[in-house]
Order: C-alpha cells, then structure tokens, then sequence
C-alpha cells in the first residue's frame, strides 16, 4: 500500500507543468546567490504550492529523474539547432542531417567526464586511419618502383619464350599483391 | 526475479526512452538514470535481461541505433510500439 502511495506521488511530480518543474530544480539547483533547499525544505514546500506529499526517498529518486529529463531536453535542443544550421546547406541529404543530429545528441547526453573519453577515442581513431592511410600509400608507392622493375626486364628478355612465360606467371603474382 | 520489479526496470527504461524527444540513449546515460530509479540498482543480469526481452524481434519496443560518434557504443530508442506499450503501464 505504502509502495502504491509512492508511486502515485512520484507520478504527480512528474506530471507537474513545466513551470513547477523548473521551480522544483531551482530549489536544488539555485542561480547565483541563491539559497539551495535541503529535500527536508522541499518536501514541506511541495504540499503547500501543489497539495500533495511526497516521501524524502520519492523527492530524491525524483530529482535523479529531473536531472536526467534536463540533460535530454538540452541534448535535444542542441541536436535540433545542430540539425537547423545543417538544413542550410542543400548538399547535406537529410540522412546526414538526422546522423549528425544523432551523434549531437550522444555526445550531449553522455556526462561530461566520458565526453574527454570519446575525445580520445576519436582521436586514437583518427591516427589509426592516418596510419592506415601512410601504410596504403607506401605499399602502393613499392609497388610502382616493382612494376617500373618489371617493365625494365620485359624489355630485356624480348625474344626469349621461356623467359617471357616465367615474366608473365611473376607479373600476375605482382598484381595480385 | 520478482515480477513487480520486473515491470518496474522496463517501465522505467521506456519513460527514459521516451524523454530523449526521438534520438537514441547511450547506455551510459540510459543505465545510470534508471539505476537511481530502482533500488537496488540493477544487476547486469537484469539489465541484459531487460534490453534482450524489450529489444526482441517478437516485441520490439526499443531498437538499437548505430552511433558515428563511436562504432563500439550502444544506443536505444524507443519505437512506436514501446510507447503504446508505455501509455498502458
């Protein structure tokens, strides 16, 4: 029954307006010079403006909701301001924009300390495809100086069948590598 | 596991879903919201328990997003079934 009654008084914090909702986060988070309510304070504000009460572990389960719900809208808000400057630009598809939005929203929502993490994390990435790209470029660089090798030694072994058909199996393994 | 706990993860893993205004949650905002949600926290069991059975062909109320930010990251979002689902809970 208790576990009923909690239920039902979370329910009507969350479904307060959004104008309670901001109130209710500027009790625990005040602007500056403001005085922070303890949940003790808030829960003998609650019953006085909105006529109902709330238990200290409902009030905390749901600030750890508003918290999240704030951290969403902003995410969002950020992704859609991302996706608007986007929309400006006729050569992005609108795949592209609803991806970037995406990727605005991740990197948004995730807490601040992770975000340094997945900086690094782009960035090893970043280095492994310069790396991979280095890699490329130099095997295909070697293979030039092999087939400028190759077409010295064609020229040179004109006139000569069985030379011409080993030149030709070597050529293949060449090309295939 | 106790079925009122049960529905009570999967709930409040939608309505998280649902505040995110159509993207996909990284799990590591998605599971520490719904850990301060649930006492006790959930066990990885339960919430591998949880994702598997919400994401599941057959039922298909979350879906998994691919992240560009990281290929390696998961993503959910909830699907128009999930909030029907969610309206009736």
């Amino acid at each position: 029954m208790s576990q009923d009654k909690e239920i039902r008084s979370d329910a009507k914090l969350k479904n307060l307006s959004a104008e309670a909702l901001e109130d209710l986060w500027r009790f625990r988070n005040p602007e500056e010079g403001g005085e922070k309510l303890t949940l003790e304070a808030i829960a003998v504000e609650i019953p006085l403006r909105w006529g109902f009460t709330v238990s200290l572990s409902t009030l905390s389960e749901f600030y750890s909701w508003l918290r999240l719900k704030r951290r969403m809208d902003s995410a969002a808000e950020r992704a859609q301001q991302a996706r608007l400057e986007l929309a400006k630009d006729p050569s992005i598809t609108p795949e592209d924009l609803e991806r970037v939005a995406q990727t605005v929203f991740t990197a948004e929502s995730i807490e601040a300390g992770n975000i340094k993490g997945y900086v690094s994390l782009a960035k090893l990435r970043l280095q492994a495809e310069k790396h991979e790209l280095e890699r490329a470029k130099l095997a295909a660089a070697d293979k030039s100086k092999i087939e400028a090798g190759l077409d010295a030694l064609f020229a040179e072994i004109q006139g000569n069948p069985r030379a011409l058909k080993l030149f030709a199996e070597l050529k293949e393994v060449v090309s295939k590598a | 596991m106790n079925p009122v706990r049960k529905k009570l993860i999967r709930q409040t893993l939608l309505e998280a879903l649902k505040h995110a205004h159509g993207f996909a949650v990284p799990e590591e905002s998605l599971r520490p919201h719904v850990d301060a949600l649930i006492r006790p926290p959930l066990s990885n069991e339960e919430w591998n328990a949880a994702i598997l059975e919400l994401s599941h062909e057959s039922r298909g109320l979350i879906v998994q997003v691919p992240s560009d930010l990281d290929p390696d990251l998961k993503q959910w979002a909830i699907t128009e079934r999930g909030r029907t689902l969610l309206a009736t809970l």
